[in-house]
């Protein structure tokens, strides 16, 4: 698979957390393409079942990017809006938007740009098209990809979907895959919550971008760089790895991973570990630098952790 | 039972929480006497089961928490000392200066750094450090360290149970191990006598970092009743009366909310006409214990608290009485055989 393309590809659609429909409808068309049986759950979360003899293995990514409600119109084409996700907002001050109708638009802050502000603070200055009450947007930059490096907004969610659809098409374990593509993940996981109640897998594979540490002032205590392969995070904020699935991960690839610890974040391992009787779960993660409104990955990465996940369907 | 050494067993295996696999294996194979099927779910929680006499009594489950308050290495500096994240709520203050366990195989051990009181300013003197900024020496330069020491190694500090007194034990995990002794002694007590329930045992994981392991065994095992079996703070002279309960005044009953009065109120009946020692502890909300997590899993579960009064609580230095463990197993067991004269009731 071309990364960059498809990357750039599921950036397109405007679906932010709580309405990701867009790029679920997309999702769907290349899952069955590459032969899977696709289903949607209640909450939205699309799952693509490759059926196999061997063990029911899931494999999770959230496809949810952050972005911005309406919550007022406003007068004279200034909008007031709601977080969906939490967006570091000092990053999208003077940023463009897009909304699904093709509606845009500019964020500003009341009083000019500030190094702190509250959401309240901000506003949408639209510049085309008219919006409505409880339409969405997302930042609307072009990402671009250069030697190993791609840079783009939504990255975070759409570089486990690229890979778990790379997955799909290239797996030859007879596992019986599920590949669930989770939705309202920066809402607080409430998608990767409930998508595998009735699945109920043998074991568990989140597959979801992780801060490295390769950038000046970084708080992470650990070695997260960009570059040296998937990351095993062994705790990310209140949830813990399955301590054995890692040591099976790390042993499943003749390459080099990192291990994590991150105290506080978000992964979609914390609540479907705790799903029913509790689930065998873990992280194989993209390490990426991420800077607001834009990421950065090592395309080297996203390979490596597709790698990774094709030998564990095999080995686990 | 000989509760000194059956904690001491206890208390001997490392369950950082989150990291509990020595402990659940330990409790699998001490479960195993008095239950007829044991099993260990996804996230490490034990669970027991014993069949009572009929196979439509009801589900009565017994938990105490087998994960401890400890710490995960997070990172390696460039002088070989070790990062770590708290796993639970440790208190920063106790923390410099102690010995440590750094559990690889074969385990190690280490320092938490601490600056001399020669080379402090008045700065350091007045403030604790904060729990982000504790460092452990391993003795090791960073190359060595990174070499044997995987990030996210589970550490526990080094603090064997001691005895102090006759009916006194000092140590760390005393939360919740000691609460585990007691419900151990609470199934010696049953022996082979016919239940009048289907008896589960749980020995839960994570209770923590959340109360995972507990209501994920809960949905496991169906349960129409629970107890969760817990500490609480003993009374010392530099607490509220208010806050605490009194060491030495036995098997403590929680009364609140979030707990069944029905079970209450048979737990607090069986304690007076057994003359079992007791106290009352009210709780207005949340219980910070697994009896909330509990209560709610499924369609819900009947839920009570019984705890041990315990000193110092979230140090390596915990304090419980032997009187005490011994009170609340006998309150289990006296909770248990109470279905043979019909559900709790108000």
């Amino acid at each position: 698979m071309n990364y960059q393309e498809m990357i750039r590809e599921l950036a397109v659609p405007v679906a932010p957390s709580g309405f990701e429909t867009p790029v679920i409808d997309r999702l769907e068309t290349l899952a069955r393409e590459k032969g899977a049986q696709t289903s949607r759950t209640a909450l939205g979360n699309l799952i693509a079942h490759r059926p196999g003899t061997g063990r029911k293995i899931a494999l999770v990514a959230h496809v949810d990017s952050k972005g911005f409600v309406v919550l007022d119109k406003g007068e004279n084409g200034f909008c007031r809006i709601g977080e969906l996700g939490h967006t570091a907002l000092a990053s999208v001050i003077g940023a463009p938007v897009r909304f699904a109708n093709g509606a845009r638009g500019i964020i500003g802050c009341d009083g000019g740009a500030k190094a702190e502000c509250k959401v309240t603070d901000l506003f949408i200055n639209l510049t085309c098209g008219t919006v409505d009450l409880g339409d969405v947007c997302v930042v609307d930059l072009s990402g671009y990809a250069d030697g190993n490096l791609i840079v783009s907004p939504a990255l975070e969610s759409r570089a486990g979907a690229a890979i778990l659809l790379d997955v799909l098409a290239r797996t030859d374990s007879d596992a019986d895959l599920y590949v669930v593509f989770s939705v309202q993940h920066e809402l607080g996981e409430r998608g990767a919550a409930s998508a595998l109640f009735d699945i109920q897998p043998d074991a568990v594979i989140v597959c979801e971008c992780l801060p490295a540490s390769d950038i000046p002032g970084s708080s992470i205590k650990c070695s997260v760089r960009l570059g040296e392969g998937p990351v095993l995070p062994v705790k990310v904020g209140r949830g813990a790895a399955n301590p054995a699935l890692i040591e099976k991960l790390e042993k499943a690839g003749a390459y080099p991973v990192q291990r994590a610890v991150y105290p506080d974040g978000l992964s979609d391992m914390t609540p479907i570990q705790v799903s029913g009787i509790g689930m065998y779960t873990c992280t194989a993660g993209i390490p990426v630098r991420t800077y607001g409104a834009m990421s950065i990955a090592d395309v080297r990465d996203i390979g490596k952790t597709t790698e990774l996940l094709l030998t564990a369907l095999k080995t686990l | 039972m000989d509760f000194a050494a059956t904690i001491a067993k206890l208390c001997a295996v490392p369950g950082v929480s989150g990291y509990e696999m020595p402990v659940c294996e330990l409790m699998r194979d001490m479960m195993r006497p008095y239950c007829d099927q044991v099993d260990i779910l996804p996230l490490g929680s034990v669970v027991g089961q014993r069949a009572g006499a009929s196979p439509d009594a009801p589900r009565v489950l017994l938990d105490a928490h087998l994960d401890q308050i400890g710490f995960i290495v997070s990172g390696i500096n460039d002088e070989g000392f070790l990062h770590f994240t708290p796993c639970g709520g440790f208190d920063a203050r106790v923390l410099p200066a102690k010995e440590v366990i750094i559990h690889t195989d074969p385990v190690r051990y280490g320092v938490i750094a601490v600056l001399p009181p020669h080379l402090q300013t008045p700065e350091n003197k007045e403030k604790a450090m904060p729990m982000g900024d504790l460092i452990i020496d391993a003795g090791m330069s960073a190359e060595e360290a990174r070499k044997c020491i995987p990030i996210g190694t589970p550490v526990t500090v080094a603090a064997a149970p001691f005895a102090l007194g006759s009916e006194t034990i000092g140590g760390a995990a005393l939360d919740d191990r000691a609460c585990m002794a007691s419900i151990l002694y609470a199934l010696e007590l049953l022996g082979d006598e016919p239940l009048p329930v289907n008896l589960i045992v749980v020995g839960s994981v994570r209770e923590e970092t959340g109360g995972a392991g507990a209501s994920t065994a809960a949905y496991f095992a169906r349960p129409d009743y629970a107890v969760a079996v817990d500490v609480t703070h003993a009374h010392t002279p530099d607490a509220l009366k208010s806050n605490t309960v009194p060491a030495g005044s036995g098997a403590c009953i929680g009364v609140g909310p979030h707990l069944n009065r029905k079970v209450t109120s048979t737990l607090r009946r069986l304690a007076v006409e057994q003359e079992i020692a007791h106290t009352i502890e009210v709780l207005p909300g949340r219980t910070g214990t697994n009896a909330t997590p509990m209560q709610i899993v499924r369609t819900g579960v009947a839920t009570g608290l019984v705890s041990l009064p315990l000193r110092y609580m979230h140090t390596t230095t915990e304090v419980i009485r032997i009187d005490d463990t011994r009170a609340v197993g006998e309150l289990l067991a006296a909770f248990i055989r109470s279905f043979a004269g019909g559900e709790p009731r108000c």
